[in-house]
């Protein structure tokens, strides 16, 4: 009973919009921004040529990803929290924040959510905001949401630039990303602003290293699942 | 259970404008008819659409006092039988002048956020006051248009009815022909009886249907058009900008014109396909005059560049620089494209010349 009044509460925050919602006397704010790097180097779109961990030199065109299903497990009861059941479209050129969630006011060990837009929220997808259809992120082919989406261009040969494209989807790539809050301390009222840093170098390290010769043209299958787990790694609080 | 009930709530987006919930200050206030499967759209908060309003949209964009020489109108580039397009690889400006752009169709415009092939305009409003001012199109200063229509009683009433006064603006000007513009909404092709479930494609059309929407897989022999990555969903256009491969040296720089950046060199919008069989010919430059064209284009003569898009590199076989279809692949394409024609679009009364 008090798991199905909490989502009947938590529904009403969520559905009167959390960015304009009132915040309530039991909640306070988190903002997520996502910081996009290569090792200690911001990320430049295009202009920029980096390394990878198998020593392919590539460029990035976009970087763009879903982030969803963002939890919080309370320090008090050890119990996962809904922070807010939206999916996000972070994207290197648009849009790297996710502002002022409301969210019940406690302290949190954890922070959880997901790339992508598993099975059940694809299927009943209203196609609203970052769930719409013409971002370039919905297949019409497979009927499925690309997760994570990293395109731009490797040096096939010194002289050459062949394009890559890493458009992941599938359901079973879907990611779960957990990282530690036991550092951060929510106040009452007080917006709370997680600088996440995104660590491109690292989705090419492990526990598949990627090279492009291999790797030019992933999308589901079985490159996917391959490549797919190492989006676990490249996320980490930075405050 | 209950959890599932309250599913549909929880979705609900935050970055999304509530569409179409104020009411305007004059005027009967019109709804925008649109099919749920094109999804939200978001409109300007500054002007809010009445049928007033639309009415003057439309008898502005059928306007050739718009024009130095009043031989040109909106309409005289953006023909409604060729869906508001130019069936002329260039439009005429006034003085004979030629442009250098194949004129684009106007559809489904509620769901584009740039517009021009350089996507140099980001409303409907901002982009429809550019073509009177320009010098190889209708040539005008907005001071000589609004002086000329002022000058007319007909609109003197017409924009009172829409805004609550007989001074004309350009700026009126323009939310009038956006009002309009905005209710030229495509979606009575078969493909869109096909998506409301109405009909089934032919054979052939659903096999087109797979590939345009499908990015191959050369090592598992998955195969497909890989159209959709630019062309995508149910409005097949996902209004983003690419190099496409049609040149190696660029006479239009297209987006890098306007952002002085030499990673937009030959970068141009993807359009939206819809109507694809009455919009010919084809490219920013028109320079295909058939879809044959086009899918061999991409089947087997991309040209290399420093900015040609890494989804171009992408093929039905192994290690090849082009997409690789069949012949009959491409047939099934080209039947599929062809469900996108809306003859109802391109013949409506309620578009047409007032």
């Amino acid at each position: 009973m008090k798991l199905i009044l909490f989502s009947f509460i938590t529904s009403f925050v969520f559905y009167s919009c959390s960015k304009d919602a009132e915040i309530k006397p039991d909640e306070t704010m988190l903002s997520l921004h996502f910081k996009h790097f290569m090792g200690n180097d911001s990320l430049k779109l295009k202009s920029t040529y980096y390394q990878n961990a198998a020593k392919d030199s590539f460029s990035v065109s976009s970087f763009r990803y879903f982030v969803g299903k963002i939890k919080g497990k309370s320090s008090q009861n050890k119990q996962w929290i809904t922070l807010s059941n939206n999916y996000f479209l972070i994207d290197e050129e648009f849009n790297k924040e996710i502002s002022a969630l409301n969210i019940p006011f406690q302290q949190y060990d954890s922070l959880l959510f997901e790339v992508g837009v598993d099975s059940v929220n694809t299927y009943q997808s209203d196609f609203k905001g970052d769930l719409s259809q013409s971002t370039g992120m919905y297949w019409e082919w497979n009927k499925m949401y690309i997760h994570f989406m990293l395109d731009g261009y490797y040096k096939q040969t010194s002289t050459y630039s062949r394009g890559y494209v890493f458009h992941l989807s599938g359901f079973e790539n879907v990611q779960k990303v957990k990282l530690s809050m036991s550092d951060i301390v929510f106040a009452k009222n007080k917006l709370t602003t997680l600088n996440l840093k995104v660590d491109i170098l690292k989705y090419f390290e492990k526990p598949q290293l990627i090279d492009f010769n291999t790797y030019n043209n992933v999308t589901t299958g079985k490159q996917a699942q391959e490549v797919a787990p190492n989006l676990k790694s490249i996320f980490s609080i930075v405050n | 259970m209950i959890k599932y009930l309250l599913f549909p709530f929880l979705l609900f987006s935050c970055n999304t404008q509530v569409k179409d919930n104020l009411a305007p200050e004059i005027g009967k206030k019109y709804t925008y008819n649109t099919p749920s499967y094109f999804g939200d759209y978001l409109l300007p908060t500054n002007n809010i659409a009445t049928e007033e309003g639309i009415e003057l949209g439309r008898k502005l964009f059928y306007e050739p006092l718009l024009s130095a020489d009043n031989s040109i109108s909106c309409a005289s580039c953006h023909i409604q039988s060729a869906a508001f397009s130019d069936p002329g690889k260039f439009s005429d400006g006034v003085n004979g002048k030629l442009g250098t752009r194949n004129s684009m169709s106007l559809a489904n415009l509620l769901w584009q956020k740039k517009f021009f092939w350089d996507g140099r305009a980001s409303s409907l409003e901002q982009q429809a006051l550019m073509p009177i001012q320009h010098p190889d199109e209708m040539n005008q200063t907005l001071a000589q248009t609004v002086s000329k229509l002022q000058s007319s009683v007909v609109y003197s009433s017409l924009f009172k009815n829409a805004f609550g006064s007989e001074v004309i603006t350009a700026e009126n000007i323009a939310k009038a022909i956006a009002q309009f513009e905005r209710t030229l909404i495509s979606s009575n092709s078969k493909f869109d009886q096909f998506l409301r479930g109405e009909i089934q494609l032919s054979a052939s059309e659903e096999r087109g249907r797979q590939l345009f929407f499908t990015h191959p897989i050369a090592e598992s022999g998955l195969r497909g058009g890989n159209c959709g990555d630019c062309h995508g969903g149910n409005l097949v256009g996902n209004g983003s900008f690419h190099n496409n491969g049609l040149d190696s040296i660029f006479s239009d720089l297209g987006v890098e014109n306007q952002s002085k950046s030499i990673y937009d060199r030959g970068v141009f919008k993807a359009p939206s396909l819809r109507n694809i069989g009455f919009t010919a010919p084809y490219m920013h430059d028109g320079r295909f005059t058939t879809l044959e064209e086009v899918l061999n284009h991409y089947n087997g003569h991309l040209k290399q560049s420093q900015t040609l898009d890494p989804l171009m590199f992408v093929s039905n076989e192994l290690g090849a620089k082009t997409l690789k279809l069949t012949e009959n692949e491409k047939k099934d394409i080209i039947q599929f494209l062809n469900t996108l024609n809306d003859t109802i679009f391109v013949t409506n009364p309620k578009f047409s010349k007032p």
